[in-house]
């Protein structure tokens, strides 16, 4: 399944991003296990103390022409999805633009003025997208949104629900009703919305509620829009920063976020957290989906983490694999904290079957979530 | 709103110590040199597919067909439009450079002009 907004592919371009897509899938799948091999190899042959010291480690792994092959070949990788998906939406943006222009929208988007956009998220392009989650062209633009749509979906590998990219959102609304069955939330806001492909997923299961969506890019923003109201929803999406946002205290009954921290930054995400704490009202729920991995305390693990933020451009994504976010939820009000693996699921659903529990059956079969009541 | 402002280059995006950046250049110049031979290969099996479907086309009449005209001068953009492709990295390493000259010439027509000016 698809959507109206979502860029199409010719022919050739389908078969350009589906050999991207291969392409990545072939390298994790056939070049990163020999390269970890290799790090471990060079971790051991090193003195003890070294071996797993991230900075002796990375300079003898840098002697090596095949490890900076590995980060070139891994890199330009991701530089050529971002180039197939955006020449392809070039090629068709006067028509999504005329697309994105809704006449009698049921939902909204707000800019706000002077905005400024965290510098965790304005100093780098992150995962490699040229302009990143905040350039703007201005008024009309929805440039970012689609590339940020199309090219997710394929970043995804096609694992996350296809085109509409919605697995991590059914997946925290399944939390939701599973967990909290009693909540029937009136007031929904989804901390980091982007393209608002998860805040779909909770204005699809609760109908009747009044649903928000928050992130920092103008043109993600009005894409964003655009999406919901092709899909018949009615989602309020405005310009804002997860740390600090300018609703009223215990104005919602369930604010939540999908992989999200892992975009911020250590002291970002207590300042979220605390965020969430304020905005809902006593009884209210937060939600907190995340990629379920382990910072794994091996020499792989820290090289996976280090060429995630120095060539694609992540730099918290080891850094929040290491940090206890239960405990963080508890520091800044938040008690009975939840951690655990939810399944992923297609379709969030009161009848389905209770699949959250402390078993992490990997990436993309299940989600790490946190959650609380206040 | 023009399409100078589209942003077609992530940032930041660091050298690889010790990395020879010709090395790097022709690297990524292969790579998107195989993805146009990729979507070329399954144009073409889709096209022979559906031929031998429709049972229309042996593939002796492929080896006997010789383009002319408008066919000739649709293929020569195909020609360039691969040509670019394979070739942006060193356009692009290549425009950085001339930027640089030229903020470099710029530099030192500026110290010239104040030493005049003394």
């Amino acid at each position: 399944m698809s959507h109206p907004m979502m860029p199409e592919a010719t022919h050739d371009e389908r078969a350009e991003q589906y050999f991207v897509r291969d392409l990545k899938i072939w390298l994790a799948e056939h070049i990163s296990p020999l390269q970890q091999k290799l790090v471990e190899a060079t971790s051991a042959s090193m003195p003890e103390d070294e071996g797993l010291d991230l900075g002796p480690l990375r300079r003898k792994l840098l002697e090596q022409d095949v490890y900076r092959s590995w980060i070139s070949v891994s890199r330009t990788s991701q530089e050529m999805m971002w180039d197939a998906v955006g020449s392809s939406i070039d090629r068709q943006l006067g028509e999504l633009t005329k697309k994105a222009d809704i006449k009698a929208p049921r939902g909204s988007v707000t800019l706000k003025r002077g905005f400024e956009t965290p510098r965790y998220i304005a100093s780098l392009d992150v995962h490699m997208m040229p302009g990143g989650y905040a350039h703007d062209r201005g008024e009309g633009d929805i440039r970012q949104g689609a590339l940020m749509d199309r090219g997710g979906a394929i970043y995804m590998l096609g694992r996350n629900g296809g085109l509409m990219n919605d697995i991590r959102g059914q997946t925290t609304v399944q939390h939701l009703l599973e967990v909290y069955p009693d909540l029937e939330p009136k007031r929904i806001l989804e901390l980091g919305c982007g393209v608002g492909v998860s805040t779909v997923a909770a204005a699809s299961a609760f109908p009747e509620a009044e649903v928000y969506g928050v992130d920092v890019g103008g043109a993600v923003l009005r894409y964003a829009h655009a999406r919901a109201e092709h899909l018949g929803q009615r989602v309020h999406f405005v310009q804002g920063n997860a740390e600090r946002t300018d609703f009223p205290d215990e104005s919602f009954d369930f604010v939540y976020s999908c992989a999200l921290l892992h975009e911020t930054s250590k002291a970002a995400a207590r300042k979220i957290f605390a965020e969430c704490h304020r905005l809902l009202r006593p009884g209210g729920v937060a939600i907190h989906c995340e990629v379920p991995l382990n910072a794994s305390p091996g020499a792989w693990g820290k090289v996976q983490g280090d060429f995630e933020a120095l060539y694609n451009n992540e730099p918290f994504w080891r850094g929040v694999q290491k940090l206890d976010l239960g405990g963080l939820m508890e520091d800044v009000g938040f008690s009975d904290v939840k951690r655990g693996y939810q399944g992923a699921t297609p379709k969030a659903s009161r009848s389905a079957p209770r699949t959250f529990s402390d078993k992490n059956i990997g990436v993309f079969r299940c989600w790490l979530i946190v959650s609380a009541r206040k | 709103m023009n399409s100078d402002d589209i942003v077609r280059l992530a940032t930041p995006r660091r050298s690889i110590p010790g990395e020879d950046p010709e090395v790097g250049r022709l690297s990524a110049m292969v790579m998107a040199l195989l993805g146009e031979l990729v979507i070329t290969r399954e144009r073409l099996d889709s096209v022979e597919r559906l031929l031998d479907a429709a049972n229309v086309l042996r593939q002796s009449d492929v080896e006997a067909y010789d383009p002319t005209g408008q066919a000739t001068a649709e293929r020569e953009q195909l020609r360039k439009r691969q040509i670019g492709k394979v070739l942006r990295p060193l356009q692009i390493d290549i425009e950085k450079a001339v930027a640089n000259v030229q903020q470099k010439v710029a530099n030192a027509d500026a110290v010239h002009e104040e030493e005049i000016r003394k």
